[in-house]
């Protein structure tokens, strides 16, 4: 469904004396339609600007990215306007990913707005709390701001955005490295049976293996702004080949190695 | 021999409409030698309770309580007290390393700070200290690093200079609040091994963080922290292998290794607290006691832990 | 505490100062121009303030006058934070090469002395109130979209800019529903401070005689006494009101900048409306 070809993005600093950083080099992945691709690397990897490349908000220096058969760059700017709706994104940090003047009932309409999708108000009332239900927030929170709701609840927010305009792909860039443990699991369960109900594919960003190992069917390592590893997300975490990702699977199961066998069973079921 | 005694402590913040209650009740005794942590997650108080410690909460909080230092209550000492204790005997390494230091201060004359202002050595021999600690704490060139400016470095350099700050007086005690946030999985390993081989025996240490794995690295015990109170307390090992209180247990169990599996519901506010169990909505196990009462800390196997299961 | 005391008393004598204006023909004993008493009278029950050196009541004066030099203000002040901010949004916005132009220019234009190129542009056109409050409002609008600029710069980076992007948004709709609303704080603002400025100019312009000194307002009076011999005569009543008016209005003006700017400064984060 998605697939980027020998995607590159140069930045250049400066007027008279260029500096040149290389944030993706050479990078091509695919991502099949109903799947979900894990893009795992540490800060300064390149990851972010990836995922805003398979969106094309940002735009490569060179390479393609082809959205269900479509060249994004080929597109004119109205008709890649179009097809916007399709493909979303939720971002990492709630604090500036929602217009902090704007309710949460104007944030979700805003979308419904844009695309005349549902013309009455009462009937976009029932759309919103429609999706209240579906990302598990309290309809008494339809009126409030962002700076009176909690860090999880905005991400829920951002994420029923993204879903009103029922879109086929996702990216989720790092959507909850900014939350509490027990608010990301809850976050991340929702956005797993999500694609599950709407057989969305994903493209799920993060520098946690773990997250990755949780949430994806196939895993890109990212270092420097290249691929160094990819496959399913068994064979990567179990059998890394490439020695940047042993380096990063054994720090990531390092700090668990006090999770013992035992401990796997136990904490599974809550008495 | 106890270092700290904190008994009964209770913090809340007034504002116009209502009173944030963040600490409600904390009791929690800290040996000589003992490594301790405080887990919990945004809101549950546990960094309100290390600012007490340090007398820096701000002059709008309501506290009541005591919190006993060798023969002094620091919540009631003077100013002048507290400032001659504060990174002499008690230092903190604080959360965020960007904007824990001061940008405009080459990174020497920050580390050597805490000496002369304590009158420990004059200054060229304070400035000596701060490149031994420095070099000590793994930069390769300590006589180069003092003159450079905190915005030189990476986040997990400037994570040791927080370390070496709080390092530079030889305290006592030293209260690490979230000291790896932010930092990626390598580094975070790197700070973590650091932390632990200066602590090593010779300090105590009272650890503030959400994170587990780093709580089980370096402490031999650990206290749980939701909705202001403590839940359970008892030697990490044993509690992260084997969690009683239903809320441990739930938190484990979101982890991702462990699967992810959700707490339903939120935390509840700490300015609209329930009576009976503060964890009761959301416990898979509760009982109608849990709705009416308020559990005590019970001991239990070891243990101690603030459940009516364990009664 | 007595910083909200200074605010609201800013605030109510900004709008005794509007009111008085608007009502002037209910206020006012007589006529801007009405001669009715001799010349270089002392204050008496009749002419408040006494007379000027042709007779006629300096208190009178005062509040017709403060029709034309507030105007002159608050609409220079409105036109200026019109266009700086329309441009400032556009150019924050869309960055690139034009950006780079405009802002090159605007760096050109800026040191330039504003009081010079005034009057050098009223040599080209003819020098009425509206004309000068119109060049006054282009010119100062200048220095506006400076400031409204690189807050829209930093509005733009934001990740809900990009979300509105990722969502469909075109670009009008974008600094319409969002850029907009996040710098209006900043927006006003710069209305406040323009009006204190442009209209403290607007009293010295017309005391330079940049319009018609036969038109009654604070500058032509100020500038009437001091020529006729006011101030050698020592007639308090007859230079002072006017002086007085135009400090006690920028002092509350700037007042009222003052803790707007610190209730909205972008760095606390967000603002509540």
């Amino acid at each position: 469904m998605i697939e980027l070809d020998a995607v590159t993005k140069i930045y250049t600093k400066g007027f008279f004396r260029r500096q040149n950083t290389i944030a993706v080099n050479n990078v091509s992945l695919r991502v099949k339609k109903g799947k979900s691709l894990g893009l795992v690397g540490e800060s300064g990897s390149g990851k972010t600007t990836l995922g805003r490349i398979a969106l094309w908000l940002t735009v490569p220096t060179s390479g393609t990215v082809m959205f269900d058969g479509m060249d994004l760059g080929a597109l004119s700017r109205s008709a890649l306007r179009q097809i916007r709706p399709r493909m979303q994104i939720v971002f990492q940090d709630p604090d500036t990913s929602l217009d902090p003047r704007m309710t949460v009932r104007e944030c979700i309409a805003e979308p419904m707005k844009i695309w005349n999708l549902i013309k009455k108000p009462h009937e976009q009332e029932d759309r919103i709390l429609e999706l209240f239900d579906l990302v598990g927030l309290q309809p008494d929170l339809v009126g409030r701001y962002p700076f009176e709701i909690s860090g999880g609840q905005k991400q829920r927010v951002a994420l029923a955005r993204v879903l009103a305009l029922d879109p086929e792909f996702i990216v989720a860039d790092e959507p909850t490295a900014a939350l509490d443990l027990s608010v990301q699991a809850q976050v991340l369960s929702l956005i797993k049976s999500v694609q599950k109900k709407t057989n969305l594919t994903l493209l799920f960003i993060s520098h946690d293996l773990q997250v990755i190992g949780q949430m994806s069917d196939t895993v890109s390592v990212m270092h420097k702004g290249a691929i160094v590893e990819q496959g399913t997300t068994r064979d990567v975490l179990e059998t890394p080949k490439d020695p940047y990702t042993k380096k990063l699977v054994a720090a990531a199961y390092e700090s668990e190695t006090w999770l013992g066998k035992e401990r796997h069973q136990a904490s599974s079921k809550v008495q | 021999m106890e270092l700290i005694r904190i008994d009964g402590l209770y913090v809340a913040f007034s504002t116009r409409s209502e009173t944030v209650r963040a600490v409600d009740t904390v009791d929690l005794a800290i040996n000589e030698g003992d490594t301790i942590s405080l887990i919990g997650e945004s809101g549950c108080g546990k960094t309100v309770t290390g600012m007490a410690i340090m007398g820096l909460l701000p002059t709008n909080a309501r506290i009541t309580g005591t919190i006993r230092y060798g023969d002094q209550d620091l919540l009631s000492a003077p100013d002048s007290t507290l400032q001659r204790i504060r990174g002499k005997e008690i230092a903190m390494i604080s959360q965020n390393s960007a904007n824990a230091l001061n940008p405009v201060m080459t990174v020497g004359d920050q580390i050597a700070e805490p000496l002369l202002i304590h009158h420990l050595l004059p200054a060229p021999e304070a400035r000596q200290e701060a490149v031994r600690l420095l070099s000590a704490l793994g930069f390769d060139e300590p006589e180069r690093a003092r003159e450079q400016y905190p915005h030189e470095f990476s986040g997990g350099m400037r994570e040791r200079i927080l370390i070496a700050l709080a390092l530079i007086c030889n305290p006592g005690l030293i209260i690490a609040d979230e000291p790896t946030s932010g930092l990626d999985a390598q580094v975070k390993s790197q700070i973590l091994q650091l932390i632990k081989k200066q602590i090593d025996g010779n300090r105590t240490l009272f650890l503030i963080t959400h994170d587990m794995g780093t709580a089980h690295f370096l402490c031999t015990r650990t206290a749980v922290m939701y909705a202001g109170e403590i839940v359970e307390i008892g030697q990490t090992h044993d509690l992260l292998s084997l969690p009683m209180h239903p809320y441990t247990q739930g938190l484990l169990a979101s982890l991702p290794s462990a699967g992810l599996h959700p707490i339903p519901g939120v935390s509840p506010s700490p300015a609209h607290l329930p009576g009976g169990c503060r964890f009761c909505t959301r416990c898979p196990a509760s009982m109608d006691r849990c709705r009416r009462e308020h559990p005590a800390l019970i001991d239990a196997k070891g243990r101690q832990v603030r459940c009516f299961r364990y009664d | 505490m007595s910083r909200k005391i200074l605010l609201w008393g800013s605030i109510v004598v900004l709008c005794i100062y509007i009111g008085i204006a608007c009502a002037a023909p209910l206020i006012a004993p007589m006529g801007p121009d009405a001669i009715t008493g001799r010349p270089l009278q002392s204050p008496d029950p009749v002419h408040l303030f006494g007379t000027n050196n042709v007779g006629q009541d300096i208190f009178s004066q005062l509040i017709w006058g403060a029709r034309i030099t507030l105007l002159f203000g608050f609409f220079s002040a409105g036109l200026s934070v019109l266009i700086s901010t329309m441009f400032g949004i556009i150019l924050g916005y869309y960055g690139g090469i034009v950006d780079e132009i405009a802002s090159r220019i605007i760096d050109v234009v800026i040191p330039l002395p504003t009081f010079v190129l005034l009057i050098v542009l009223t040599t080209f056109f003819s020098p009425g109130i509206l004309t000068v409050s119109i060049l006054m409002g282009v010119l100062s609008s200048i220095f506006g979209i400076r400031i409204i600029r690189s807050q829209v710069l930093s509005i733009a980076r934001m990740e809900y800019v990009e979300g509105a992007k990722a969502i469909g948004a075109s670009d009008f709709h974008i600094m319409y529903r969002h850029i907009l609303p996040n710098v209006m704080p900043l927006v006003m603002v710069r209305f406040v401070s323009s009006s204190q400025h442009l209209l403290v100019m607007g009293v010295g312009l017309s005391f330079l005689g940049m319009w018609d000194t036969s038109t009654v307002d604070w500058g032509t009076m100020i500038q009437n006494a001091y020529s006729e011999g006011g101030v050698a005569l020592g007639l308090w009543w007859w230079i002072l009101p006017p002086g007085i008016a135009v400090i006690g209005i920028s002092l509350a003006l700037a007042m009222i900048g003052y803790s707007f700017e610190e209730k909205f400064n972008p760095r606390v984060g967000v603002n509540r409306i």
